[in-house]
């Protein structure tokens, strides 16, 4: 068999270039990061990050969460990657609402005891389902009152106990689980919301405000 | 400022908490609804310096978790 040198040379080349490539592939991922990386801010005290992990239309951007965008049909979720073990805690969120205000629907805070499953949020389900164990604050417009935007907060063990049974917190917008909130376009607002042990407090923060008040 | 009991039969020690933050848009009545929703900042404060995740935090209860600070690092600051 005559063998060509020349050939295995450049044979050689080759499976060397490829196996470079290989070899420098996850140098290269490092570099750049990947699609799937979890979002983190987490620079200040912790030694394992705590993340939000985008999931649907919500993405990360440098400053800021995209929660969701004006595309019909679609939706964008955060979510905690780990969970929480304990319900003292106090959640702030700044947000903007980029949409017109009388066509928009707005955004829930989610606190569930069950692990998430993805097609909830698709099919938006979360606070209305039979096993739904958690705490729901919403902050959305009220078409059947004026387009008038509310804070409410809802708590249940399921659609029943959530919206039967008047003990429970909240059976749909009441004046014990709700506050209007005036929601302008593209200018910052804000809701805190406080869980301890016993209670639940939100409190907002409106256009051109600095600081939280009574909601 | 709103106070509600917190009715929760399943409050006991250890129990987890997930927290996701969502927005769908939809239809209401016939009309598609949307909403164009950008978060500047969600921040998770801690009441008890015991809860908070990592022990290496001696006075920063509070902590800051994602910020509007322009600038910073982001992704997977491990």
């Amino acid at each position: 068999m005559v063998v060509d040198l020349s050939k295995i040379n450049n044979m050689a080349k080759y499976i060397l270039a490829a196996l470079a490539a290989v070899v420098s592939l996850p140098n290269a991922a490092e570099a750049k990061g990947t699609p799937m990386e979890n979002y983190s801010f987490d620079y200040s005290a912790h030694q394992l990050p705590i993340g939000w992990t985008t999931m649907q239309n919500a993405v990360a951007l440098h400053d800021f969460m995209k929660l969701n965008s004006a595309v019909e049909g679609r939706g964008g979720t955060i979510l905690l990657e780990r969970p929480l073990f304990t319900k003292e805690i106090e959640l702030d969120i700044e947000f903007q609402l980029n949409s017109n205000p009388d066509t928009s629907r707005g955004f829930e805070v989610i606190f569930n005891q069950n692990f998430y499953n993805t097609h909830e949020f698709e099919e938006a389900h979360f606070g209305y389902r039979s096993d739904y164990e958690g705490i729901g604050v919403y902050v959305f417009r009220s078409n059947t009152r004026q387009n008038k935007w509310y804070v409410m907060t809802l708590q249940g063990n399921g659609a029943k106990s959530v919206f039967k049974q008047p003990k429970n917190m909240g059976s749909g917008l009441t004046s014990q689980n709700s506050c209007l909130i005036d929601v302008k376009d593209h200018e910052r607002m804000g809701v805190r919301i406080t869980l301890t042990k016993n209670e639940i407090i939100t409190e907002i923060e409106g256009p051109g405000e600095y600081s939280f008040k009574a909601c | 400022m709103r106070r509600q009991k917190n009715r929760d039969t399943k409050s006991e020690e250890n129990e987890k908490t997930y927290v996701a933050i969502t927005s769908k848009n939809g239809l209401e009545g016939k009309t598609q609804v949307m909403s164009d929703i950008d978060l500047n900042a969600v921040k998770i404060s801690f009441l008890n310096e015991s809860d908070v995740p990592e022990a290496n935090v001696n006075e920063a209860v509070r902590v800051q978790m994602l910020s509007a600070k322009k600038g910073t690092d982001k992704g997977g600051a491990k």
